[in-house]
């Protein structure tokens, strides 16, 4: 079974909605054994509307997927690996970020980096404008005070 | 005024007045001779005997005066007594009070002679120590004074250079004070400046060229 699973995490984001998204695919695959719910119900209810359309169609075009239970958790796993690999990026702006605003940055990751990162938002108005990042435990300042820091220390 | 001057005094003027008393004696028992045809020999006997009882009474109460000077009393008694003794019957009042009057003369002369040279000795020494004292006295005051001068000088080039040293301190730290206040106020001014400066879109901006910069700083080259 081949499978790109790596296009169903297009509309996941961030960590806890990847953690979110495994937990609705946990769901579904313990709503397997009951026989009182239909599949296309099971899933509806414990997929997001989001990631619902795009599951459907996956599992869709890969039906032993959810022939059986164990072959959903087969799924389940390599999906939790793929997630697991996925990079962290926290980003600290001075405002509660638009959705708009998001999915610039989210398009500019990608173009960057040419693959999926999870990105967080912390809101920290002193920076006055730019961002702070940390990544992988360390912290790069691209702010603006970070860069009247660098000036002061430099010149005062 | 010593006890020895003292008694010269008193015996002087007991005898001046002792000689005056015989003088005065004297006249009026020659005119009480002629008045009364008194003889001559009976009233020198009288005059002797009255004489007599006066110098011995002089006597006694210079003794009494003199006591203190043992060897003063000694040699002046003797004195006295050879006066009394040289005493003839056949002189007249007049020449025992002379004869008296000239040897006390003599001998206040010669104690004061004494005296004079005494105290012009005495006064020599004592102004010979009281220079010498005084020199050694200025002298003293001079080397404690220049000790004084040295040790004040001294102690005020260090209280100097300690005060300077802390004057030097104090001003380091207040212009350090004076530095990070205005560095404070700077930053607070710029910041401010800065953030009425920034409008929303230009907040996006500059965020999308953070995470630019990033990339171009390697901030994800491990990806």
């Amino acid at each position: 079974m081949k499978i790109d699973i790596k296009s169903l995490l297009d509309n996941i984001l961030t960590k806890n909605e990847a953690a979110g998204y495994i937990y609705g695919l946990e769901s579904l695959n313990e709503a397997m054994y009951q026989t009182n719910t239909t599949w296309t119900q099971n899933l509806k209810k414990h997929i997001s509307s989001s990631n619902y359309q795009v599951l459907s169609r996956y599992l869709k075009k890969n039906p032993a997927i959810s022939q059986d239970p164990e072959s959903f958790k087969a799924f389940i796993a390599l999906i939790k690996k793929e997630i697991e690999q996925i990079p962290l990026v926290t980003i600290m702006i001075i405002m509660d970020p638009s959705i708009e605003l998001k999915q610039k940055i989210t398009q500019l990751m990608m173009k960057m980096l040419s693959r999926k990162v999870f990105i967080e938002y912390e809101k920290q108005p002193s920076l006055i404008g730019g961002a702070a990042i940390i990544y992988k435990g360390r912290y790069f300042d691209y702010s603006i005070s970070g860069y009247l820091d660098k000036l002061y220390q430099k010149y005062l | 005024m010593n006890l020895y001057a003292l008694s010269a005094i008193i015996y002087t003027v007991v005898l001046v007045l002792a000689s005056c008393f015989l003088f005065y004696y004297y006249k009026n028992l020659e005119k009480k001779e002629k008045r009364l045809h008194v003889s001559e020999e009976k009233v020198m006997q009288y005059v002797q005997k009255k004489s007599e009882a006066i110098l011995s009474e002089t006597l006694d109460q210079a003794k009494q005066i003199l006591k203190s000077n043992a060897s003063l009393q000694d040699d002046f008694m003797a004195n006295i007594q050879k006066q009394i003794a040289s005493v003839k019957k056949d002189q007249s009042p007049k020449e025992v009070a002379d004869q008296i009057e000239d040897w006390y003369q003599k001998l206040l002369v010669k104690i004061t002679k004494e005296h004079l040279q005494k105290t012009e000795a005495a006064s020599k020494t004592i102004e010979e120590i009281a220079s010498s004292e005084l020199q050694e006295f200025k002298k003293t005051i001079q080397e404690e004074l220049s000790h004084s001068h040295h040790f004040i000088s001294q102690k005020v080039k260090e209280e100097f250079s300690a005060s300077e040293g802390e004057i030097e301190e104090y001003k380091k730290k207040k212009l350090e004070e004076i530095e990070e206040t205005a560095r404070k106020i700077v930053k607070q001014v710029t910041l401010y400046a800065v953030k009425k400066q920034v409008r929303e879109e230009d907040s996006e901006k500059l965020i999308l060229e953070a995470l630019q910069l990033a990339k171009k700083e390697g901030v994800f080259s491990d990806l």
